[in-house]
């Protein structure tokens, strides 16, 4: 017994010297123009990292104006079915390789695979060692946009990055772009680690490098960045990463900084409008009188963000800037339209009854969506002043539901950049193509079909401003408040701008104070 | 003993599989398609219809149920276990990629769930109802009511942020290991210590330790010789499931730590209806289990010479 006693004690001791020597001498690794990033996804995850190795063929500004990138410029025919682009000159990949008509042509051919939007394309041909023409069976208005890199962002790779090379469909060997950043390091769902492209074509970054720490529980990432562990949170996710209940507390801390953007992407009720009660113009009208986004927004996020009252952010190049007066909150007209709709006995709950049946209806709330399970409740708790019943019903996804129209309201968000203005038709919510359940109308469908079809840009005005004042007045939605973007950093991190859209990262100013 | 461990084996075959293809029925009647999930995190957006079509035709998601698995169970034959929709790699790949980390995790933690506890067990018992007993207990009871993820931050706080001691986070030195396996064995050590000291109270008023005692044996000899190793079947039984539990992934404590174990990608691939990955994680969890099941059996016999395995007991 005595071996088993003198065992026990020296495995204790042996614990405690590992834990002792582990410990000793611990620091944070850090080294001047270092910028460590948590991410809650891993590098290659998403497109946020990927959009620091590779350049689009095109940007735009934070209106959606398209700016140049990898294509210095373009122009489309006049019957706009193809395009001309003509790319910048000394540029090269990280490995070397020129970037060309040739590998932009590869770049192109990669970017179609498996998007809708390739039936639109005939061929892609090159013209001369600088210039590549597109040519389309019919004008497609948003092509521009879809190059601007938040989706396929590694379509721009080096043609010898692929398995095999040059074959567009070949699978990616090595992340070698064109981009600010070179992919130095990659350990899968740990960290990244990206040095400066000294050959930037752009203006260099003036980090030298940037790691892009995997680190996936937003409480647990605050508690890096509080140990100096971590320099910036909330950057590498589009939506709001950061919890917005714990802005406050860094706002008030002296060694943080707090940085908010709004990108225009409202989070939205979209109404089921091919059955009741929403079928019903005066009953969606009513909703939207019954919505208090003032309080919703101030009592849940204080002034960190703003209540939306128009079903798009208007200072898109074609957003609704004709609507000049957003929708109401006014809790006497939501039960005047409630009354014209039939909806007249209350029972002993203030619930609303219409044929002996209750008002009912179930909220579809997905798990990905910011904030979703706060605002559920307080629209459910703001329902049932006007007397109406609301079921919360959460789900990981909700594709199926959305197909099958098993929802009366479903939580979601506006289109914002670059999807806009996409993002109000073609393929998604308000086009018969789109969301099956959603508002659609044949005048609609026929202003979206011509609005992204001309290439007169003042008749696609003119038709935005009609599709706009029609979805207005057809309240297709409930907006409810602007998603902005919160980034939290150390004071030491200096410059930081945000990114275009809140797809891209914008590294170019940041750089790491040493006082 | 050996026709027993073959028939075991032979018979786990049937678990393993019927437990891969429950769990792919079960997610197969959960709402939602994975094909809107994983291009939503490929695209960055929302998936246009056409796209969500094309994704479904390309991987067979449209097919019944019943085509799905059988497809699933020809590849199985083949021993391959189908690729991560996504991530495009091979499930077999994905498994083996991650599992060191939450191997090393779960050892880890064991060990030092064995460690604390035993001793503390042991002593508990024996100074029944002493000072050290108390504090035992109520530590004890402590670490089982703590749920993981509030004594990770916890501990993050401490040691990370406070006095700055260890990484908050990370995977690769021996100072990520702490904070995760302290977390992990706490809890752990908490069940066990209480089993222990259960058990001991148990084998105490029990004749032979009587009968030890007074041929004159001094106290640890019948605690460590007698009473320990007539205590050790539940505890082995429960270190075992403990074990087997941890092997198959702690995803809160992974996420927390940032750990790259198989944990997190599961949980991942349950959210967005990776079903080759689901199947095939389910596969090789049900036969860890198994495994060490089998293990804990061998082990009663060489420690109870009473159980023998075969037909004669």
């Amino acid at each position: 017994m005595t071996n088993f006693k003198q065992l026990y004690l020296a495995s204790v001791v042996c614990i405690l010297l590992c834990i002792v020597c582990i410990t000793d001498g611990y620091c944070v690794e850090n080294s001047p123009q270092t910028l460590i990033m948590g991410a809650q996804k891993d590098f290659l995850a998403v497109a946020e990292g990927k959009l620091l190795v590779f350049d689009s063929l095109v940007t735009l500004d934070d209106s959606g104006n398209i700016k140049p990138g990898l294509a210095e410029s373009w122009n489309f025919s006049t019957d706009g079915k193809i395009l001309t682009l003509v790319l910048r000159s000394g540029v090269i990949y990280h490995d070397g390789t020129p970037f060309d008509a040739k590998s932009a042509k590869f770049g192109l051919e990669r970017a179609k695979i498996g998007a809708y939007w390739s039936k639109y394309i005939d061929d892609i041909n090159i013209v001369s060692d600088r210039t590549v023409q597109v040519l389309f069976n019919t004008y497609y208005n948003t092509f521009l946009l879809n190059m601007t890199g938040a989706w396929q962002a590694d379509s721009f790779i080096s043609p010898s990055a692929v398995n095999p090379a040059w074959n567009p469909e070949g699978k990616i060997i090595k992340y070698i772009g064109t981009g600010a950043f070179k992919l130095a390091d990659y350990k899968k769902e740990r960290e990244a680690l990206l040095i400066r492209n000294e050959n930037y074509w752009g203006i260099k970054p003036k980090l030298s490098k940037v790691v892009w720490k995997y680190t996936p529980d937003p409480y647990a990432q605050i508690m890096a960045l509080k140990a100096g562990e971590l320099d910036i949170i909330g950057l590498p996710e589009h939506h709001s990463s950061v919890p917005f209940m714990k802005l406050g507390e860094f706002a008030a801390n002296p060694d943080m900084l707090v940085s908010i953007q709004s990108y225009g992407r409202y989070q939205v009720l979209e109404f089921n409008c091919h059955k009741p009660p929403f079928e019903d113009i005066r009953i969606r009208k009513a909703f939207n009188y019954a919505i208090d986004r003032e309080t919703m927004v101030r009592s849940l996020f204080g002034n960190i963000t703003d209540p939306s009252c128009l079903i798009t952010d208007p200072k898109f190049i074609w957003g609704p800037s004709n609507i000049k007066k957003g929708y109401q909150h006014d809790v006497e007209k939501a039960n005047q339209l409630l009354l014209e709709a039939g909806w007249l006995e209350k029972d002993e709950n203030g619930i609303l009854h219409k044929n002996g049946k209750p008002f009912e209806i179930e909220l579809l709330v997905t798990t990905g969506e910011a904030n979703g399970d706060m605002i559920a409740l307080v629209v459910q708790s703001q329902l049932k002043k006007i007397g109406i019943n609301l079921k919360i019903k959460t789900l990981t996804n909700g594709w199926d539901k959305r197909l099958t129209g098993e929802y009366d309201l479903f939580l979601h968000h506006s289109g914002c950049l670059p999807s806009i203005p996409g993002g109000i038709g073609i393929g998604d919510k308000y086009h018969s193509k789109g969301w099956p359940h959603a508002y659609h109308s044949k005048e609609l469908d026929q202003l979206i079909e011509s609005a992204f079809t001309t290439i007169d840009e003042s008749i696609m005005r003119q038709k935005c401003d009609s599709i706009w004042e029609l979805l207005h007045q057809a309240n297709p939605c409930i907006p409810l408040y602007d998603i902005k973007k919160a980034v939290v950093m150390n004071k030491k991190v200096r410059g930081f701008k945000h990114g275009v859209t809140m797809f891209h990262i914008n590294l170019t100013d940041t750089v790491i104070a040493n006082d | 003993m050996i026709k027993f461990i073959l028939y075991r084996l032979f018979i786990s075959l049937f678990v393993i599989v019927g437990a891969s293809i429950i769990s792919f029925a079960l997610i197969s009647i959960v709402p939602g398609n994975s094909a809107e999930s994983i291009l939503s995190a490929e695209l960055a957006n929302d998936p246009k219809l056409e796209e969500v079509r094309f994704f479904m035709e390309k991987h067979g998601l449209h097919n019944t149920f019943l085509i799905q698995l059988s497809q699933w169970l020809k590849m199985l034959l083949k021993c391959n276990l189908g690729t991560s929709l996504r991530t495009g790699e091979s499930v077999l790949i994905e498994f083996c990629s991650r599992f060191p980390a939450t191997l090393e995790l779960a050892v880890s933690s064991t060990l030092l769930a064995v460690i604390a506890a035993l001793p503390l067990g042991i002593l508990s018992a024996v100074k029944h109802n002493s000072l050290i007993d108390h504090i035992s207990r109520i530590v004890s009871l402590w670490g089982v009511s703590m749920p993981n993820f509030w004594l990770a931050l916890l501990l993050i706080w401490i040691f990370g942020v406070v006095l700055g001691l260890l990484p908050t986070y990370g995977y690769g030195e021996i100072k990520h290991l702490v904070l995760p396996a302290v977390t992990l064995g706490t809890g752990m050590s908490a069940i066990l210590m209480r089993l222990q000291r259960a058990s001991i109270l148990e084998v105490l008023n029990k004749n032979y330790i009587r009968t030890a005692r007074a041929k004159g044996l001094n106290e640890w000899s019948v605690i460590g010789k007698h009473a320990f190793k007539n205590t050790l079947i539940p505890v082995a039984t429960t270190i075992g499931t403990q074990l087997a539990h941890l092997l198959s992934g702690v995803v809160i404590v992974e996420q927390i730590f940032a750990w790259p174990g198989i944990g997190h990608f599961l949980v991942d691939s349950i959210n967005t209806k990776d079903f080759p990955v689901i199947q095939g994680f389910v596969l090789i969890i049900a036969f860890f289990y198994v495994c060490i099941n089998l293990a804990v059996d061998i082990f009663y016999a060489l420690f109870d010479p009473r159980i023998r395995y075969g037909g004669r007991n």
